[in-house]
């Protein structure tokens, strides 16, 4: 046995289990991080960091929380991650001290697998059965102890989602002598004998275990029939999806009412307060009418988010990915996709990242092609900004026309995100299907401390993003508009002499086919930047364009005024398609490892966003006069 | 006169601010470790050895490449803030 180690030694603790086991939440317990956790697998596709101090003895840990694996022969990337930092394969990087090898409670047949490989492999280790609260709830049957007796190494209970749900690992790993460090090890892919041995003998320890399933409620396998029906799932799927678009319009008009009228009092109060010059215009055209415009659609983002955040919690999406596996085998996806794309709703940036768990590299250069095509919450405030401008506020049926074209809009994109697979799956990126093997989580009810983290989270990186991209961004968008002075003898605004002017008429050239106007062209530059920044530069620059004495009206009735409604869609169209942010870009030069990827990427959406925009314009023009 | 020189300051700081933020990832990571090493070299000021530190350290944190990504946010990296008391 070793002697304790020192309280200022850090001990370094590895997170290993199978996918959605609850490693994420049991890392975020132990450290204090709010990292994503989901229903579903597949969310956690990196190694991530963090620390913790144990209670008793002052014991400092250094914890790695894993991607999810089987079992240590990988056959994804975010897989091989794990098995490499386990066996100390990762430059610059020694393995683990200790793993803390999590195991659902309520799935332990497919979970014993990798702690008899671990075992094998001699790596020191407890395990964590999280949980447990709601395997015993079920009536699921196990003797802890006689588990711990098998097995041969601690066995503690954990419910991860709950405060004091980590205090017997803690007490546990408190317990432990600190073991030796390790070398790196080795590990041989087991022949297919080696594999069923294995599982035999993990079927053995859970009948020695006492380890016994209850049967399914019944009302959960109806839940199950239904939402998995061929024809009632896609109708409840697209009924779900239909609602949360209504609820993002109609919900958030009274808070953005709120937001507008505070921005809108902020920058008349500067106005009064300071004297005519330089500061009053970057503090009330610049910051408040440029920042302002964008944070007016806070609310919208919130509900989008509440959403999402519900049906990942509930274990409603893989449901989701079962349905639509079918539609996606149709255009040469992978039913791995699904999981993907639906984390580029939010950003695609996580999006392309997820691609990871896609083991075909054909598959998952095509799944990184479409994320971008997939509408990302950075697009939202531009959609919002525009149907709230030009569509009229009415019902229509049972619906909103509103919410009817942002549903649109967002099927817009997933429609032309499955043209664009087909033509690369029967082309350049041509492979065989690929059949969906997927794990269906349990039904739960959504964890309201989850939720609130993530809606909060949520807040916070999109104020974080106004207060600070953003912003820097309409500064510097108001100095290239301010500056240089007019001429003597000027009877237009400032803007118009400008160093922005001048770049935005130049831009018209390219644009004018379009119906965009100058304000708009250069309001798509800064937007590479972050795509809602667009939004931004067009309240700065039509603050600065409106002149005179007085703060600028709202966007909105601005927009609605200058702007035809052929102008307004063909911006709408540009936005389904338009060029990613520099980030994405960035991201897919980093996971393809080639800036040929994000070169075409750019090239295509480009192409496809100009000649969307140009046929809505040309045939709105013509229908509408 | 004051006004100008007020404004100056903001637009370059924000300037600035955007390109750094901008850049790309590895870029910023290799300028901030570079800026590091010569803030902390022997005989700088202490205020330069923190400030060079501080920059670095905010690097790293998002070395994610996006800020907007959730999987990026409170990565806490060895040797940030205190790790909490269990």
């Amino acid at each position: 046995m070793s002697a304790p180690a020192p309280a200022s030694e850090a001990l370094q603790l590895a997170l290993v289990g199978v996918p959605n086991c609850g490693k994420t939440a049991l890392f975020n317990r132990l450290t204090g991080s709010r990292q994503k956790v989901a229903n579903y697998a597949g969310v956690t596709v990196e190694r991530k960091e963090g620390s913790f101090v144990g209670p008793a003895r002052g014991q400092r840990y250094r914890l790695l929380d894993l991607p999810g694996a089987y079992s240590l022969t990988p056959t994804t990337l975010d897989e091989a991650i794990t098995r490499d930092c386990l066996l100390g394969r990762l430059a610059g990087e020694a393995p683990p001290e200790l793993v803390v090898c999590v195991l659902d409670a309520t799935n332990l047949r497919l979970n014993l697998r990798l702690v008899l490989e671990l075992r094998e492999l001699g790596v020191p280790m407890i395990v964590a059965l999280n949980m447990s609260d709601l395997a015993r709830g079920r009536g699921f049957a196990l003797d802890r102890a006689r588990l711990e007796q098998e097995l041969g190494v601690p066995v503690v209970e954990t419910v991860a989602i709950r405060d004091g749900g980590e205090r017997a690992l803690l007490e546990r790993l408190e317990s432990l002598p600190r073991p030796p460090a390790r070398s790196s090890a080795e590990w041989h892919t087991p022949s297919f004998d080696q594999i069923q041995a294995t599982q035999r003998e993990a079927r053995r320890i859970l009948h020695a275990a006492g380890y016994e399933e209850p049967v399914r409620k019944r009302a959960l396998r109806r839940l199950d029939a239904l939402v998995m029906h061929p024809v009632a799932g896609p109708a409840i799927l697209a009924a779900l999806l239909f609602f949360v678009f209504q609820a993002v319009f109609s919900w958030a008009a009274a808070p953005m009412e709120l937001v507008d009228a505070g921005v809108t009092w902020l920058g008349q109060a500067l106005h009064d307060a300071l004297p005519p010059g330089a500061l009053r215009s970057l503090l009330v055209d610049g910051v408040i009418s440029g920042a302002g415009s964008v944070l007016v659609f806070l609310p919208q983002i919130l509900i989008l988010f509440f959403f999402i955040l519900v049906l990942e919690d509930s274990g409603y999406l893989p449901r989701a990915a079962y349905l639509l596996d079918r539609m996606m085998g149709s255009v040469g996806l992978s039913g791995r996709a699904f999981i993907p794309l639906l984390s580029s709703f939010a950003c695609a940036v996580p999006g392309i990242m997820a691609t990871r768990t896609i083991p075909n590299v054909r598959d998952r250069i095509a799944t990184i092609m479409i994320a971008p095509l997939m509408t990302c919450s950075a697009r939202l405030p531009v959609y919002a900004l525009v149907i709230a401008a030009f569509i009229p506020n009415r019902p229509v049926g049972a619906f909103n026309l509103q919410g009817l074209v942002l549903f649109t809009l967002y099927v817009a994109g997933i429609l032309s995100a499955m043209a664009v697979a087909y033509a690369l799956k029967r082309t350049a990126l041509r492979s065989a299907y690929h059949p969906l093997l997927l794990e269906l989580p349990e039904y739960k009810w959504p964890n309201l401390r989850n939720l609130l983290l993530g809606l909060w989270e949520r807040a916070k990186i999109f104020l974080q993003r106004v207060g600070t991209i953003i912003l820097a961004l309409m500064i510097v968008l108001w100095f290239l508009s301010s500056f240089p002075a007019p001429p003597e003898g000027a009877t237009g605004p400032a803007i118009q002499y400008s160093l922005a002017g001048t770049i935005g008429r130049a831009l018209e050239h390219v644009f004018a086919p379009l119906g965009f106007n100058w304000q708009i062209s250069l309001a798509l530059v800064p937007g590479l930047a972050a795509r809602e920044v667009a939004v931004g530069a067009l309240g700065t620059v039509y603050s600065l364009s409106a002149g005179g004495d007085h703060v600028a009206a709202t966007l909105v009735p601005m927009i609605a005024q200058t702007w035809s409604l052929a102008t307004a869609l063909s911006l709408l169209a540009w936005y389904v398609f338009a060029p990613q942010c520099l980030s994405t870009l960035v991201v897919v030069k980093r996971e393809t490892n080639s800036w040929r990827y994000p070169l075409i990427m750019a090239g295509y959406l480009f192409a496809l966003a100009y000649l969307a925009a140009f046929i809505t314009f040309r045939v709105a023009s013509a229908l509408l006069g | 006169m004051l006004e100008a020189i007020v404004v100056g300051l903001i637009v370059l700081a924000a300037a600035l601010y955007a390109t750094w933020t901008l850049l790309p990832a590895a870029v910023r990571l290799r300028l901030a470790q570079r800026a590091g090493d010569w803030g902390r070299r022997p005989g700088r000021a202490g205020w330069l050895q923190r400030a060079s530190t501080a920059v670095e350290t905010a690097a790293r944190k998002r070395a994610g490449a996006c800020s907007d990504c959730s999987a990026v946010q409170a990565t806490r990296q060895r040797g940030d803030d205190p790790p909490p008391q269990r």
